[in-house]
């Protein structure tokens, strides 16, 4: 009896620790972290620090409770004279908070920190915000298994320029060179030569 | 007498020609074992390896990268994990065709430089077909070009691969987590997979891969992105060294545009889950019934 007695106590134990073991693996998941661009709710002033890093300059710098300029719909040439507004209608005010610069401002008139940007985009962009809390917009880094580190997501202006939103035409990277598929446009010579991959056209 | 003295002439030629001709017939298994070390000659299959051989097969590749190339590597060979099944899906709604995805595959895979190879081909298309015929693959100017729409397309991972299934030696097969893999200690080079397969994602090694030694990623898998050998075939593993660690893969994290969802398909929270219920999916070729675990889909 005794020993029939140990068998079912080693093996109440040994669920208990297979239970424990697993338990941590699924209720401790890393975190999902939101990449914000470096100069998230500044100015880029030009300038570069000694390790290169951009230098960004506050907007309650010159737009400060106590700042005098103006928050008009054109840009001011001499400190950020590139935002050019390529937004739809949409002026400064639409999204910056008119009384306080270093936030912005939903519709109804409540303010947010610039880092909860989605918010405010998705006032206008629901479908894609919608995937974007799915994990199906915006792309990111790290783990797609939360339980072995954290999946590390982009923020809406982490990709877009928000005064100008369209996603710029960019140069692609090379293509394969390849037998099938020498690179025959543009003249671009390929594995074989230019010659040879124009005859293949 | 004269007689005897031409018969032996003969002979003698005969004999030396023979020997020429035997020679020259072996010449190409000479040239062929070169490469070849007696253990990697004797191995067996990589499922018929037991643990102790597989650690053995890891650190004797390792060893013949330092030798051979001046590479430091680390060759893993990860298991599929349980309760995984691997799916991924692509929005071809914002995918604007830069390739960095094969740029990222290009580098994480230790591709042949020369033939700038890479497991993803991207297709440019014109708008409102789907005609891999009168589609470019080598397109060189500024994208999203007007009119033109991008499909990245790379392994499948069917679950019904025409590939794994014309494979004459058992190289390739279908892993538990859906990834299709290859042997490449194994395979013979035949190319019936190549043949085989709908949407051309395998590729053939013609030459003896070269990468400079300082760009060789030395974070390897045994079935994924080790050096591959000449004359075997290689193709798209889901960067199963990467995945199998709860990672993505390296296209997925290269993609500017936020168009690669990879995750579990068993996973019922998971973004790919969300993407199959409820955006626009489809399959490339469905109509061949590979059912592949990549999936194609729109934003409305």
């Amino acid at each position: 009896m005794p020993s029939q007695t140990w068998v079912v106590v080693g093996f109440l134990l040994l669920v208990g620790l297979a239970a424990q073991s697993v338990e941590p693996a699924s209720s401790e998941l890393h975190p999902v972290e939101i990449r914000n661009p470096p100069l998230l709710g500044k100015v880029d002033s030009g300038l570069r620090d000694a390790s290169g890093v951009a230098i960004g300059i506050e907007c309650a710098t010159c737009h400060g409770p106590s700042g005098s300029a103006a928050l008009a719909s054109e840009g001011d040439e001499s400190i950020h004279g590139e935002i050019a507004l390529a937004h739809g209608a949409l002026a400064c005010a639409s999204c910056h908070d008119p009384t306080d610069r270093t936030r912005l401002r939903l519709a109804d008139g409540q303010a947010i920190p610039f880092a909860e940007v989605m918010t405010l985009c998705g006032q206008c962009h629901g479908p894609v915000l919608r995937s974007f809390e799915h994990g199906a917009h915006g792309g990111g880094r790290g783990h797609w298994d939360r339980s072995r580190g954290p999946f590390v997501r982009n923020n809406c202006v982490a990709c877009h320029d928000a005064h100008q939103p369209a996603y710029p035409l960019v140069s692609p990277a090379p293509g394969p060179n390849d037998r099938f598929q020498p690179a025959a446009q543009n003249g671009a010579p390929g594995r074989h030569g230019a010659e040879e991959a124009s005859e293949h056209e | 007498m004269s007689d005897v003295t031409r018969r032996t002439a003969i002979a003698g030629i005969g004999a030396t020609l023979g020997v020429a001709a035997f020679a020259k017939v072996m010449e190409p298994v000479r040239e062929f074992t070169k490469d070849l070390s007696l253990d990697q000659f004797l191995q067996r299959h990589y499922r018929e390896l037991s643990p102790e051989d597989i650690q053995g097969v890891l650190r004797r590749i390792e060893e013949d990268t330092l030798r051979e190339r001046g590479a430091r590597v680390q060759v893993a060979d990860d298991k599929p994990i349980p309760g995984v099944q691997f799916g991924y899906a692509l929005n071809l709604s914002v995918c604007n065709g830069c390739r960095k995805c094969a740029e990222a595959c290009h580098e994480e895979n230790n591709h042949d430089r020369a033939t700038n190879q890479s497991y993803i081909r991207v297709f440019e298309m014109e708008q409102g077909s789907l005609d891999f015929e009168h589609a470019s693959a080598t397109y060189d100017h500024a994208v999203p070009a007007p009119g033109k729409y991008y499909m990245p397309v790379q392994c499948q991972q069917c679950d019904d691969a025409p590939c794994v299934s014309v494979c004459p030696v058992e190289a390739t097969w279908k892993e538990e987590d859906g990834v299709v893999v290859v042997d490449y200690d194994w395979c013979i080079g035949c190319r019936y997979c190549e043949a085989a397969c709908p949407y051309h994602a395998r590729r053939f090694n013609w030459t003896k891969p070269e990468i400079p030694a300082e760009e060789i990623n030395p974070d390897q898998g045994y079935l994924s992105n080790r050096v591959r050998p000449q004359g075997v075939v290689e193709k798209c593993h889901f960067c199963l060294h990467r995945t199998r660690r709860g990672k993505l893969p390296a296209c997925a994290e290269a993609c500017p545009t936020g168009a690669r969802v990879f995750g579990n398909l068993l996973d019922p929270e998971s973004p790919i889950r969300w993407v199959l219920a409820n955006k626009r999916v489809f399959v490339l070729k469905e109509e061949l019934g590979t059912r592949p675990r990549f999936f194609y889909f729109f934003d409305s």
